[in-house]
């Protein structure tokens, strides 16, 4: 199996605070990986660190490596690695236009002109997300009207728009309702056909029902990865023990 | 309303002289009126593309000092009294014209309009940037984990965003520039004649300005006036009006 992403010794620090520290990581091609951790530990921040987003703060020190198809993120250019992966947020956050110029908006960026490839992407992935036969009589209607889990999944097919590699996705349903929830599992899962999948969730239930493999953050170490079966029936570590228990976080 | 028993409210507003101290009184204030909107429009459409691109500038500017700095000197440039403005438009604007273009007199519909332009900037900057600003700060990561760039994000996403903000401070300037007197008075020749771009021209409010302390009380001439002032007013209600609706169209879907 292939290892789409390596973090090796990743650091983070955010002024003075140490957010991660020394993480070790093999993120496999074409798997649901899922991150789990109490609030607070890092989680976010790692995401951030791999497209490189947290660089936008101010006083961030990051050490270590993080290879992306065994080359240093850092070695490529920002506009290339961000569309090779790709981040889906924890709030829904369409942009205040209509639903088709939503999709086009990072593909006009990023070469893509012409009309009819531009209809043919954008009504692709919005039925990659189960999304077209929703809205396809209302492509030029406002993004903000759709409904919350609509909306979510409008960000989702906006991130595959620019084809990426790897989908990054902090928390995507946790501002969401239970049957919402269950359309998204369902298209994560569905994704991880062609899309290597690194899901941050605070959902332990979650993380048992979609993810191939399941790591712990604790305080920004990696306390323990393994295949979702072994880490939930299994823990190795104490905290992890002590975690799926209900006794922090 | 007395004037109106004297002449005719159609009459007052096309007339095109304006003579109400001769024996046959003539009170029409047709130049004026074009000489007002002309100013204005001129103003508008030379502070509008510049005060925009200040805007979109200072709501992307991530450095906080910089932009308290420049914040400030905008809050700064707003409270100069218009007189001083009058002032500097007559030895910048008029003289450049004089000198550099060898015209007759410097002073002119142009010269008032940019002389204002200078004047509403800040109210465009600073009503634009609030919008943009937001909106910015709204979607800023979530546009470059896209992998996009700030220029285009500028272009594609926030300008767009922000019609309605431009549109309120396109009519928030508009409206200020009708209604300034001093710094147009100043430079802009004050004749009543139908204005011309690089010609002489005279504003309501400047008409109004020049001639209240000598007209006679209750005479026609003071009456004309006064009602001046109401077309003016008129005019400006009635503008407003037509911005807000247009305003509202253009938001509507996007709520």
């Amino acid at each position: 199996m292939k290892h789409h992403l390596i973090l090796k010794d990743l650091s983070v620090a955010i002024g003075t605070m140490e957010v991660l520290k020394k993480i070790n990581l093999a993120i496999s091609e074409y798997k649901i990986t899922a991150i789990i951790g109490p609030s607070g530990c890092g989680k976010t921040t790692l995401l951030r660190t791999i497209n490189r987003l947290i660089e936008e703060e101010k006083q961030v020190r990051v050490s270590g490596e993080v290879l992306f198809e065994g080359e240093s993120i850092y070695q490529k250019p920002l506009v290339k690695l961000r569309k090779d992966i790709g981040l889906v947020f924890q709030q829904p956050t369409p942009f205040p236009m209509s639903i088709y110029n939503n999709l086009a908006y990072a593909l006009k960026y990023h070469g893509v002109r012409d009309k009819v490839s531009l209809d043919k992407t954008i009504e692709a992935k919005l039925r990659l997300c189960g999304l077209y036969e929703e809205v396809a009589d209302h492509l030029t209607m406002s993004a903000l009207k759709l409904s919350g889990g609509q909306q979510q999944r409008l960000c989702i097919a906006r991130s595959l728009c620019v084809g990426p590699k790897i989908l990054l996705m902090d928390e995507p349903c946790s501002s969401l309702d239970i049957h919402n929830t269950k359309i998204i599992e369902d298209l994560i899962v569905n994704l991880s056909r062609d899309y290597t999948i690194v899901i941050v969730t605070h959902n332990l239930q979650q993380a048992k029902r979609i993810a191939d493999c399941t790591a712990f953050i604790l305080g920004g170490k990696l306390m323990e990865m393994s295949n979702t079966e072994a880490f939930f029936t299994n823990p190795q570590a104490e905290e992890t023990k002590q975690y799926l228990q209900g006794l922090f976080g | 309303m007395q004037i109106f028993q004297e002449v005719s409210f159609l009459d007052f507003i096309s007339g095109l002289t304006w003579n109400p101290l001769a024996n046959e009184p003539a009170v029409g204030i047709l130049p004026m009126i074009l000489a007002t909107f002309y100013v204005s429009i001129v103003a508008v459409l030379i502070s509008l593309p510049i005060g925009i691109g200040c805007a979109l500038e200072l709501a992307a500017l991530e450095n906080e000092r910089l932009k308290g700095i420049f914040t400030s000197i905008l809050g700064v440039l707003a409270g100069i009294p218009s007189v001083i403005y009058g002032f500097i438009g007559l030895l910048v604007v008029v003289k450049f014209f004089e000198t550099t273009f060898m015209f007759a007199t410097g002073e002119s519909i142009l010269s008032g309009g940019i002389v204002l332009a200078v004047m509403v900037l800040p109210y465009i900057v600073s009503s634009a940037t609030e919008t943009m600003e937001k909106s910015y700060k709204k979607y800023k990561e979530t546009s470059q984990a896209l992998g996009v760039s700030k220029s285009y994000m500028l272009r594609a996403l926030i300008l767009p965003n922000a019609k309605g903000a431009i549109l309120t401070s396109m009519i928030l300037a508009f409206s200020r520039a009708m209604g300034e007197t001093m710094a147009v008075m100043m430079v802009i020749g004050n004749s009543p004649i139908l204005p011309k771009l690089l010609g002489k021209g005279e504003t309501i409010p400047a008409l109004i300005a020049l001639e209240i302390g000598t007209a006679g009380l209750g005479s026609l001439h003071y009456h004309g006036l006064f009602t001046a002032g109401f077309v003016l007013m008129m005019f400006l209600i009635f503008l407003n009006a037509l911005f807000y609706l247009i305003k509202k169209n253009l938001t509507e879907h996007l709520e």
